[in-house]
C-alpha cells in the first residue's frame, strides 16, 4: 500500500509539473491576429494578414533584438464577419491561446470584442475597423484600450467629399450605401462631410447586398442626376451594381471608399471602369517602397494589400510597448502602448530602431508604414489616403491616382466634428 | 410604370424557371429538397466553366451546364434520397438530409472557385427602348426564352406520355404503380427536368446580375415564396407566383423603399399561408398536407 502511495505521488508530481511549466526566456510571446478570414468582408483578413506575418518576420528576424529577448508567436482567430463568431473566437485567443493583446477585428465586430478585451485586461488594436462607432470611445478610456492604426471613416469620407470637391467641383452628389454598419458608417460620414463642403444630396439610397436587381435602386439614385455618387457595398455587389449601372447607361462619377478596392474591381470590371476609391494608404517614397517589395515576398501578391500597412504598425506597436515594459504582461502593455506611438519621443521608422531606441533608454515616437499613428484621445490615428481608379488597363484593376494628406482634409473633419458635438449635444 | 414592367419582367424571369422546377419536384416526390438551391448554384458554375474556362459560346455553355446538372440531380436522388425513401424514412428527415446534401455542394464550389463573385464573358450592352421596355437585348433574350421554356413544360405536362405518367404520380402513386407505372423512372425524369431548369435559372441569374458561391441558397427562400404564393403543386401557381412576387419585389424597391423588397416577398407569403393556405391557384388545402407531413413525421 506504501508502495502504492509514493508511485502515486510521483506520478502526481511528475505529471503536475509537466502540466506547470514556467515561462522560459526564449518562449514566444503569443499574440492574436482577429481577422475576417470568411465571410463578406473575407477580403479585409485577406489583405491584412500578410502584415502581420511580415511584423511578425522582421521582429523574430533578429534574436538580439527580440521584445523582452522572446520571439512573437502570432494565434489567428476568424471573425466570420459577424459578432458572435468574433466572440468565440476572441475568448479562445484570451482563454486558450493566452495571448498579451489582439491585433484587430474589422468594424463588423469590433464592438462585441471590446468588452471581453476589458475584461482580460488586454489591449486591442484594430488595423481594420473604421467604423465611427468607435470615434468616442478606446484609448483607455472607462478601462477600454482599443486603439486603432487606421482611420476612423470620418477621416476616409472627409478625403472621399474632399478629393470630388477638388477634382470635379460637383453642385450636386448622392450616396448610394448598403444597409450594414460599416456602410452606415461611411454614410454617416459622407453626409456630414458634405454638410460641412456645402455639397447638396440629391439622394440618399440604402439597399441590402447581394441581391439579383439594384435596377430600382439605381433608377431612383440617378433621377435627379447626381454628376457625384459616394457608394459603398461590398465586391459582390458592387459586381451586380456596375453591371446594371452600365446596361442603364446612367453615367456620373463613383466615388467609393476602402471598399473599391481590387478584389472589388475584379468583380466589377469592366462595367466599373473610372470608379473611384479614396481608401488607406501609403505615402509613395523610398521606405515605403521597400515596405512594399518586403511585404510582396510575404503575400505573393504585387502592390500594398488591404490594411496589411495598419497590420503591420498595430503588431509593432505590440512587440515595442512589451520591450517599453519590460514585460508581456497585459497590464505592462495597456501602460505602455501610448508612450512608444506618441510624442515627444524621438521619432522611429522601423521596429529595430525602435528596439534599439529603448534599450539606450530613449522615449521614442513610432512613426507607422500606415500613417504616424498618433492617436488621439480615443486612440484614433489619421492616416494618409490614397486615390485609386478602377481600370482594366491594370492589371491589379486599380491604378493609382493621387494622395490625400492629413494637412488637405484637417478642415474638412474639424466640421464634421464639430457638427457632431452639436448634434450630441442636442 | 414602365421601370415596373422591365424591372419585374427580369426578375421574373430568373425565378420562374426554378420555382417550376422545385414544384415539379415537391408534386412527385412528395417532399422539400433543400438541396435545389445549391444545384442552382451548380448550374450556373458549370456553365461558368464551360463558358470561361474552356471559352465555348454562352448558349453550348448553357447546354452542357443544363445536361450535366440533370445529371447532378439523378446521382442525388440515386445516391442519397432514394435508399432513404426505400428505407421509408419521413419528409423531415429527407428535408434535413438535401440540407445536408447542399451544404456540401455549395462546400465543393467554393472549394473550386472561392467566394468572389464571376461574370460570363458576355460584351457588356447598353439598354434600348423595345416597345415598353427598356432592356439590353439579352434582357429580352432572357425573358423570350423563359416564357417559352414555361410554355414548353406546361405542354409536355399536358400532353405527353411522360406528362400524364408524372401527373398520375403526384395524384397517387400507390395506384400507380399499381397499373404498372415505374414510379422509379418518373422520379428520374422528374429530376432531370427541375435539375435542368435550376441550372437554366442560375444561369440567367448569372447573365443579369454576377455568378457567387450562395446565390442559390440565396434566391431559395423567394423561390419558396413563389410556390405558397403561387400553390406549391400547381406548375401554373408556381409560374404565376413567381410573377407576384417578382413585380410586388420590384414595386417596393421603386415605390417603397429598396430594403424592404425582400420583406414583401415573404409578408405576401404568411398572408397566403393566412387566408389561401392552397395558394392563389392551388386547389384543395394542398400546402398543408406537406406541413402535416413533417408532422406526421415527428411524431412518429
Amino acid at each position: 500500500m506504501r508502495k502504492l502511495s509514493i508511485i502515486f505521488l510521483v506520478a502526481l508530481f511528475i505529471g503536475v509539473f509537466s502540466f506547470v511549466q514556467p515561462v522560459t526566456a526564449a518562449d514566444p510571446i503569443p499574440l492574436g491576429l482577429l481577422l475576417p478570414y470568411t465571410g463578406d468582408w473575407a477580403w479585409v483578413g485577406a489583405g491584412a494578414d500578410p502584415g502581420g506575418e511580415l511584423a511578425v518576420q522582421e521582429i523574430n528576424a533578429d534574436e538580439s533584438l527580440w521584445p523582452i529577448g522572446r520571439p512573437i508567436k502570432l494565434y489567428k482567430g476568424d471573425t466570420e464577419t459577424k459578432s458572435k463568431p468574433a466572440i468565440e473566437a476572441a475568448r479562445k485567443l484570451y482563454d486558450v491561446n493566452k495571448v498579451v493583446g489582439i491585433v484587430g477585428p474589422s468594424s463588423a465586430s469590433v464592438r462585441s470584442v471590446i468588452p471581453l478585451s476589458k475584461e482580460a485586461g488586454a489591449v486591442e488594436i484594430s488595423p481594420t475597423a473604421g467604423t465611427t462607432k468607435l470615434d468616442v470611445i478606446g484609448g483607455g478610456i472607462d478601462g477600454e484600450h482599443i486603439y486603432r492604426t487606421v482611420s476612423s471613416d470620418v477621416v476616409m469620407t472627409a478625403g472621399m467629399v474632399y478629393y470630388a470637391m477638388k477634382t470635379f467641383k460637383p453642385k450636386k452628389a448622392a450616396t448610394f450605401t448598403a444597409d450594414t454598419e460599416g456602410s452606415r458608417s461611411i454614410y454617416g460620414g459622407v453626409v456630414d462631410a458634405c454638410k460641412v463642403v456645402n455639397l447638396p444630396l440629391v439622394a440618399e439610397i440604402e439597399f441590402p447586398t447581394n441581391q439579383a436587381s439594384y435596377r430600382a435602386e439605381l433608377k431612383k439614385l440617378f433621377k435627379k442626376k447626381p454628376p457625384v455618387i459616394f457608394w459603398e457595398a461590398n465586391p459582390e455587389t458592387d459586381a451586380t451594381i456596375f453591371k446594371q449601372w452600365y446596361e442603364m447607361g446612367l453615367g456620373g462619377q463613383w466615388i467609393g471608399s476602402d471598399f473599391a478596392n481590387r478584389t472589388s474591381a475584379k468583380a466589377a470590371l469592366p462595367a466599373s471602369e473610372g470608379a473611384i476609391g479614396v481608401n488607406p494608404g501609403v505615402l509613395e517614397n523610398e521606405r515605403t517602397k521597400n515596405w512594399e517589395q518586403r511585404l510582396n515576398k510575404i503575400s505573393g501578391k504585387s502592390g500594398v494589400t488591404p490594411f496589411s500597412p495598419n497590420t503591420y504598425d498595430a503588431t509593432i506597436i505590440f512587440a515595442l510597448a512589451i520591450e517599453c515594459g519590460k514585460s508581456a504582461s497585459r497590464s505592462s502593455i495597456v501602460n505602455n502602448v501610448r508612450k512608444v506611438a506618441q510624442p515627444p519621443g524621438v521619432k522611429v521608422y522601423n521596429y529595430a530602431d525602435g528596439i534599439k531606441a529603448l534599450r539606450a533608454g530613449k522615449d521614442i515616437n513610432y512613426e507607422g508604414i500606415a500613417g504616424t499613428q498618433d492617436w488621439n484621445k480615443y486612440g484614433d490615428p489619421v492616416t494618409y489616403l490614397k486615390v485609386e481608379v478602377m481600370t482594366t488597363k491594370d492589371p491589379s484593376g486599380m491604378k493609382r491616382i493621387g494622395t490625400v494628406t492629413p494637412d488637405d482634409i484637417t478642415d474638412i473633419i474639424a466640421g464634421v466634428l464639430k457638427l457632431r458635438a452639436e448634434r450630441a449635444k442636442q | 410604370m414602365e421601370d415596373l414592367l422591365g424591372y419585374g419582367l427580369l426578375t421574373f424571369a430568373t425565378l420562374a424557371l426554378p420555382s417550376l422546377g422545385l414544384c415539379l419536384a415537391i408534386k412527385v416526390t412528395k417532399y422539400f429538397n433543400l438541396t435545389y438551391g445549391d444545384v442552382i448554384t451548380a448550374g450556373a458554375f458549370l456553365a461558368l466553366l464551360f463558358n470561361l474556362s474552356f471559352g465555348l459560346n454562352l448558349v453550348w455553355a448553357l447546354i452542357i451546364s443544363m445536361a450535366l446538372t440533370a445529371l447532378l440531380g439523378v446521382i442525388l436522388h440515386k445516391v442519397i434520397f432514394k435508399p432513404l425513401m426505400d428505407m421509408g424514412v419521413g419528409p423531415l428527415t429527407l428535408l434535413v438530409v438535401s440540407l445536408g446534401a447542399g451544404f456540401i455542394i455549395r462546400n465543393l464550389i467554393l472549394i473550386g472557385w472561392g467566394p468572389q463573385p464571376y461574370q460570363f464573358a458576355i460584351p457588356l450592352a447598353r439598354a434600348k427602348h423595345f416597345g415598353p421596355f427598356f432592356l439590353t437585348p439579352n434582357q429580352i433574350i432572357i425573358i423570350l426564352v423563359c416564357l417559352l421554356v414555361a410554355a414548353g413544360i406546361f405542354l409536355m405536362l399536358r400532353y405527353t406520355q411522360l406528362g400524364r405518367l408524372m401527373r398520375a404520380t403526384s395524384d397517387n402513386p400507390e395506384l400507380s404503380e399499381i397499373r404498372g407505372i415505374s414510379i422509379e423512372r418518373v422520379y428520374v425524369y422528374t429530376w432531370i427536368i427541375a435539375c435542368a431548369l435550376a441550372a437554366m435559372g442560375g444561369i440567367f441569374m448569372g447573365i443579369l446580375g454576377t455568378i457567387k458561391s450562395g446565390m442559390g441558397i440565396g434566391v431559395l427562400v423567394t423561390i419558396f415564396a413563389c410556390l405558397i404564393v403561387g400553390g406549391i403543386d400547381n406548375p401554373y401557381g408556381a409560374v404565376f407566383g413567381a410573377l407576384i412576387i417578382a413585380f410586388a419585389m420590384e414595386a417596393t424597391a421603386i415605390w417603397l423603399s429598396p430594403p424592404y423588397k425582400m420583406l414583401t416577398a415573404y409578408l405576401l407569403m404568411v398572408i397566403i399561408l393566412l387566408v389561401k393556405p392552397s395558394g392563389l391557384l392551388g386547389g384543395e388545402k394542398i400546402q398543408w398536407k406537406y406541413f402535416l407531413g413533417f408532422l406526421r413525421s415527428r411524431q412518429s
